[in-house]
């Protein structure tokens, strides 16, 4: 291993066995041994042969869908799995942030908790000693620092546990998604933090659903899929090459069932058509967008009510008209057809939105199809000189 | 291996912070806090001393020492064994989310109960005095005593446990083992009470010479045979080796049931 590598990751693969059936207890081990039976069970294999090297004074992003193996790397990475076959090097102190706070004990004060926390994060005791006004100021704590940590407010209990990582001053810094927690002024304050970090060369690893910020503070990024790193190379590349998957339907966006309802009428397609009716996912700010939701109704819908919603990457909701809000009143559906919804301008600022559609009854209440981030269209950097936050809202400015 | 142990011992200052929080955690509420400790073997020496002296009629000099010589080891032995089975469960989330070297977590809990056994020693000291017995030069030999009875006891909490992580019934288990295993060691009776016919089966029970050197050197006086001590060396050595191996070779699996 060279020595501008902070870590090189050589061929790592992590296999679990799934159990199909799987004894817990010594009673129920005993008793299968003596019918035969022995517990089922197949390897899965979470992470496929991934090697990477990540050179000093990098930030990094690991990025893919829940369930890619995406978190295995970073546990191995963090020393908390051990490969199965593989090599993992280092240079350099590690310090890990999979979940704030992990370790505090909840009958303990602040102090304590700190000291016991240090050791957990492997400082020594003199080193804590010499911090501890750092940590404290820095989680703003210095009044209640001798209460018992049960009696924090989880962002106290997140401000003493960022304070504590970044407190044992690693080489490199693995950071699991937690950036998402907390209010503004402390995420500033741990971006702040991490910029710091950043500019004294240390290498920071980040996880994160959060394609926006993997952009905005990443200098490499690594996407996992099934196990597999299958893509690597600048942020922007990695990230538009993932948005790509996602809309070739070879990513699922959700694992989980996401649609719902009766079934008396079904979404069948929605699609996206820009002004001069080409059908596209990509669109510029300032765009129209006409969305053309296909149904098929298979008897006679009396009064039904079409909704939708778009949500920004991470989650936010950021639209969700139906038809019965906007006075768009119809009397019956059967059989196929097309209803459109047209956004004469597109107010949303670069990224991907996730697009839910569904058909309710009058009330409402009962779904008849609810198919929930059904689909995924992605607006472009385009002539907007803005890149902050997820509208575009005409303005100017002035001196006055 | 080696990198295995030097790596424990980069942790030391964890294991320190652990075994003071354990401590802090049990005194923390109670209104006695420390005296617990002491208390707490006395209280059990008064009830036993009253069943098997006045109820039963044991007639033996000093009991209540006789019988505060075994029952301390013989505590620290058994609360050790049924804290550690918990352990490494109740520490989970933190084993998921940190990198620590999995032997701390019953280690912290042998250390932790070490602090408390020798605080409750002073008890007996104090007792012996008020009574009038001869406290002897023996007792020069505690610290070894000491030594056998936490490498025989860390051993033991070890392998427990990690085995508690794969089936987690062996909880219940470990309570009926170490009742019987109480019973079948001479805490509450003496040695000599054992009839000839058995005696080779209480030789082959471990606890004899581990508890049954404080009893030699604190309540009799007298420094044990060579082989006693030697037995008592081996026996610990050997549970602490096996103990040890058996949760190096799998602690890399616990993160797994866990």
């Amino acid at each position: 291993m060279t020595d501008n590598l902070a870590i090189s990751i050589n061929n790592v693969s992590v296999k679990y066995k799934l159990f199909h059936e799987r004894s817990l207890t010594l009673k129920e081990t005993a008793i299968n041994f003596l019918k035969g039976k022995i517990d089922k069970y197949e390897y899965l294999w979470a992470l496929k042969g991934v090697s990477i090297s990540i050179k000093k004074g990098e930030t990094v992003g690991i990025i893919g869908q829940n369930g890619s193996g995406k978190s295995t790397l970073l546990k191995v990475i963090a020393k908390i799995l051990e490969p199965s076959e593989g090599k993992i090097q280092y240079n350099g102190k590690l310090s890990a942030m999979i979940e704030l706070g992990a370790g505090f004990s909840a009958e303990l004060t602040g102090e304590e908790n700190i000291y016991l926390n240090g050791a957990i994060l492997g400082l020594s005791k003199n080193d804590i000693h010499e911090k501890f006004d750092e940590i404290v100021e820095f989680a703003e704590l210095e009044k209640f620092i001798d209460i018992p940590v049960k009696n924090y407010s989880s962002g106290m209990y997140m401000r003493l546990g960022f304070a504590l990582s970044t407190a044992v001053d690693p080489d490199i810094l693995i950071i699991d998604e937690i950036l998402a927690v907390g209010d503004e002024s402390f995420q500033k304050k741990c971006f702040k933090k991490l910029n710091e970090f950043k500019q004294k060369g240390k290498t920071i690893i980040i996880v994160s659903h959060d394609l926006n910020s993997i952009e905005r503070m990443c200098d490499k990024a690594y996407l996992i899929k099934n196990g597999n790193l299958i893509s690597e190379g600048h942020p922007k590349e990695v990230i538009s090459f993932y948005r790509n998957l996602i809309s070739r339907g070879e990513i699922e966006i959700s694992n989980s069932p996401n649609r719902l309802g009766g079934g008396e009428v079904r979404i069948k397609e929605v699609r996206f058509y820009n002004s001069s009716g080409v059908k596209t996912d990509y669109f510029n700010t300032g765009d129209t967008l006409k969305v053309r939701i296909e149904y098929h109704a298979s008897r006679r819908i009396d009064k039904p009510v079409f909704g939708l919603a778009i949500y920004s990457e991470n989650g936010v909701h950021i639209n969700g008209p139906n038809t019965k809000l906007s006075g768009f009143e119809i009397d019956f559906i059967e059989g196929e057809g097309v209803l459109e919804y047209i956004i004469k301008s597109l107010s949303l600022l670069e990224g991907s939105y996730y697009f839910t559609a569904a058909i309710f009854d009058y009330t409402c209440i009962h779904p008849y199809d609810y198919w929930e981030k059904c689909h995924q269209f992605t607006v472009l950097n385009s002539n907007i000189n803005e890149k902050y936050g997820l509208f575009y809202m005409p303005s100017e400015w002035r001196r006055v | 291996m080696l990198d295995k142990i030097k790596e424990l011992y980069n942790f030391r200052e964890l294991l320190k912070n652990l075994v003071i929080k354990e401590l802090k955690l049990r005194y923390k509420r109670s209104v006695l806090g420390f005296l617990w400790t002491m208390l707490n073997p006395l209280m059990m020496m008064i009830i036993l001393t009253i069943v098997f002296s006045h109820m039963m009629r044991f007639d033996m000099k000093n009991f209540a020492i006789f019988l505060l010589c075994g029952l301390l080891p013989w505590n620290y032995f058994s609360h050790s064994l049924s804290m550690s089975t918990m352990s490494l469960i109740s520490n989970a989330n933190l084993i998921n989310k940190v990198y620590i070297p999995k032997a701390v977590f019953p280690l912290s809990i042998i250390f932790s109960n070490i602090v408390n056994m020798i605080l409750s020693l002073i008890p007996l000291f104090v007792l012996m005095i008020f009574m009038g017995i001869e406290i002897q030069p023996s007792v020069m030999l505690i610290p070894i005593l000491l030594l056998n009875l936490i490498l025989f006891t860390a051993g033991i909490s070890l392998f427990i446990s990690c085995l508690n992580v794969f089936f987690r019934d062996f909880t219940h288990m470990i309570e009926i083992i170490v009742t019987a295993w109480f019973y079948l060691t001479p805490i509450i009776y003496p040695m000599d009470m054992i009839p000839a016919k058995y005696e080779m089966v209480f030789k082959l029970n471990p606890l004899v010479y581990i508890i049954g050197g404080f009893r030699e050197v604190i309540f009799y006086g007298r420094i044990p045979d060579f082989n006693f001590i030697i037995i008592s060396v081996l026996v610990s050595l050997f549970s602490f080796a096996i103990g040890y191996l058996y949760f190096y070779k799998n602690e890399n699996q616990i993160i797994y049931y866990i």
